[in-house]
């Protein structure tokens, strides 16, 4: 679903992203760790054809980025760092905007479904830019969701949201992936990694310093933070 | 104390260096001093119609204005911010992470936009204005002049902060009532005569200085601000408001236009922005209406040329200022994770901007219509269509989405006046050689066709 080859993305001096090699398989909820400022962000923008790479290949569900990064954002569904909808339309009227913007037909029950899901639906008809940051990571969510893509990718998905909510969208990503579907988390939390996801990458002043599964023998019983701390140290 | 005000000057300087650009930015005074030089300078034309008096009433009436949108924006502007930085979290807002009082931060933000903005706009503003002055033979004194517009500048910020507080206190409604009753009582009680406007205090400092107009204008400026600073409140009251879902019933009227879903968000953003519908009326209306009231006295200056023809100009490029209301709202990070380009945005927004382009399209035909030419209407059309077409791809090969801002860089304002000055001006004086070569005004449309192309590819 995401190969990624030799990856690197400089800003002036700084190598934000370090000639990574990466590779996420369908099904797979995949991790990417680090600790703030590693670069997890910058490769989330690289794969999705936010921003160019300094110098690499990344290829999402076949498709070429750098050679067709459109193409990579109407399959995928896409959760950036900072929610940003637009501030003047309300949560409801936003979902039909990138329902719109999808060529989706008959979204309605769909959006219904995700403001009964993510018990947002007494805030729908208030302006994105009156909704709390949690109702707004909530929208965002749908947003991605909506046209039901193979593959999602979603920088910090459980930022802003309550303990009920983060158990409610950790079991729906769960229950995504049981159905086909693929998912590439990043996350400095180690326990929503270690709950959640399937396999997972360390990347630490933006060199990937571990890839594999989560029951990778170069864990062993460890806790994952020992683990994490050691590569990181 | 003394560190938090140097850090709101820097802050205040960063902010709008990562705006503009820090060379475009540190070039802006520069900019305004040449603005005020040219204003200045057209003296020597526009002398017979306008008084040097009714100049200098003006120009502190704009400094005042100058000063109420400086502190418009750096109290209310937090909106604004949020949209330009993600969750903008300014020196000024931050009396509950620091261990400081909201007072004192907002006395160090008054003091600082003081002084900030004397150096930025009021200081060059005079330069340039006094040495525009000297090259015509006409003669201001400087300091007092400085010490005039200083005032007028400080009123305004002072009065704003009066009214935000007004605002925070007491709601929208007390600060409507209490703007209007002065209104009300100057209508019933003396007569609103333009006589009034001759009464600002900075202006008549200048004109008959005096201790009691001095000592009027330093408490003009002092008293609004304790006042403030007495009543400080710094939560706005903010009402969540409930909205009737209106997007795909607008979206399906308006399927037949390309990117209807998209003009279908600018109208909502721009009827629920503050000021709605008004916007129209106050930006652009009004401006319109002063221009067609005012031109044919300033043409008597420049004998010969046609009224209608400067008016359709004047209009068509007025009508241009509609593309900043429509890229206000939006930042690409908005859209950059859906499957749009920044063209496809850019091309939206130009949609949008041909329908609201009906509002200059009617004021052109009644005033065509008005002035008796309803043989030149070809004419006119044609000059209004390209005027205003051109100005706008001018506009969004320069600024792309980001218009407001960009045009403060000194570099990329230069590079608009001359893209579009010679240009508007070429018309008029072509216009005057024989007005069938107004008709020429429709080559404009095939170079504008060809920079917005230039365009959608410099900004994907």
């Amino acid at each position: 679903m995401i190969t990624v080859k030799n990856l690197s993305k400089n800003f002036g001096d700084t190598k934000a992203v370090d000639a990574v090699d990466l590779e996420v398989k369908k099904g797979e909820l995949f991790g990417l760790l680090g600790p703030n400022g590693s670069g997890k962000t910058t490769m989330i923008k690289m794969l999705t054809g936010q921003i160019k790479p300094t110098e690499g290949e990344v290829s999402v569900l076949g498709v070429d980025v750098l050679a067709n990064p459109l193409r990579v954002k109407e399959l995928t569904g896409i959760i950036p760092e900072q929610e940003t909808p637009p501030s003047f339309l309300t949560a409801e009227e936003y979902l039909h905007f990138v329902a719109k913007i999808r060529k989706l037909e008959a979204f309605e029950d769909k959006c219904e479904w995700w403001f009964t899901y993510l018990d947002f639906a007494g805030q729908k008809d208030i302006l994105c830019k009156d909704l709390s940051r949690g109702t707004r990571q909530k929208l965002m969510l749908a947003q991605a969701f909506l046209h039901e893509p193979e593959l999602v990718i979603i920088d910090e998905p459980l930022i802003n949201l309550d303990p009920l909510m983060q158990r409610k969208v950790k079991d729906y990503l769960r229950d995504y992936v049981s159905k086909g579907g693929t998912v590439f988390i990043s996350t400095h939390i180690l326990e929503i990694a270690r709950e959640i996801c399937s396999s997972m990458g360390i990347i630490y002043k933006g060199k990937l310093v571990f890839s594999g599964n989560m029951d990778d023998p170069a864990i062993g019983d460890r806790p994952l933070e020992d683990f994490f701390l050691e590569l990181v140290n | 104390m003394f560190e938090l005000f140097r850090s709101m000057m820097k802050e205040e300087w960063r902010m709008h260096s990562a705006f503009f650009g820090d060379r475009g930015f540190a070039l802006f005074p520069a900019v305004i001093a040449a603005a005020s030089m040219l204003l200045s300078l057209s003296m020597i034309i526009f002398w017979r119609i306008i008084s040097q008096t009714d100049v200098l009433l003006g120009i502190h009436y704009l400094l005042l204005f100058m000063g109420s949108m400086v502190g418009g924006f750096g109290l209310l502007g937090r909106e604004v911010m949020n949209r330009r930085f993600g969750q903008a979290s300014l020196l000024a807002y931050s009396s509950r992470t620091l261990p400081i009082s909201e007072r004192t931060i907002f006395a160090n933000f008054i003091v600082k936009d003081v002084i900030y903005y004397f150096f930025l706009y009021v200081l060059p503003f005079t330069v340039g204005f006094v040495a525009g002055a000297i090259i015509i033979d006409m003669h201001y004194s400087f300091f007092l002049l400085l010490l005039t517009l200083f005032f007028s500048f400080c009123i305004g910020l002072s009065f704003v902060f009066l009214l935000s507080t007004i605002y925070a206190n007491l709601g929208k409604k007390a600060l409507f009532l209490l703007l209007l009753i002065p209104v009300l009582f100057l209508i019933f009680f003396q007569g609103l005569e333009f006589d009034v406007f001759y009464r600002l205090p900075s202006f008549v400092l200048y004109t008959e200085p005096s201790l009691k107009v001095l000592i009027t204008c330093i408490v003009l400026v002092l008293v609004p601000s304790i006042i403030s600073l007495i009543f400080l409140k710094v939560d706005y009251p903010q009402s969540q408001k409930h909205y009737r879902n209106r997007f795909s019933e607008i979206s399906d009227k308006l399927d037949f236009y390309g990117y209807s879903h998209f003009m279908t968000k600018d109208y909502l953003d721009f009827s629920r922005s503050e000021g709605g519908a008004g916007k129209i009326v106050f930006s652009f209306l009004v401006p319109v209406l002063l221009v067609w009231l005012f031109l044919p006295q300033l043409l008597k200056a420049v004998p010969g040329l046609d009224t209608l023809v400067v008016f359709t100009v004047v209009v068509g490029m007025m009508a241009s200022s509609m593309y900043n209301w429509l890229v206000e709202f939006d930042m690409f990070s908005s859209y950059s994770f859906l499957p749009l380009t920044v063209a496809d945005v850019l091309r939206s927004k130009l949609n949008s901007y041909s329908l609201l382009n009906v509002f200059p399209f009617l004021v052109v035909v009644a005033a065509t219509i008005y002035a008796g030419r309803l043989i030149d209407i070809v004419h006119i059309i044609l000059l209004f269509v390209a005027v205003s077409m051109y100005v706008v791809s001018v506009t969004v090969y320069l600024t792309g989405l980001n218009t407001t801002f960009s045009l403060y860089n000194a570099g990329t304002f230069a590079s608009y006046v001359l893209a579009i000055g010679p240009v508007v001006m070429g018309m008029i004086f072509l216009a005057q050689l024989h007005f069938h070569l107004v008709l020429l005004s429709v080559l404009l449309i095939p170079v504008s066709l060809f920079v917005l192309k230039r365009s959608f590819v410099k900004w994907d």
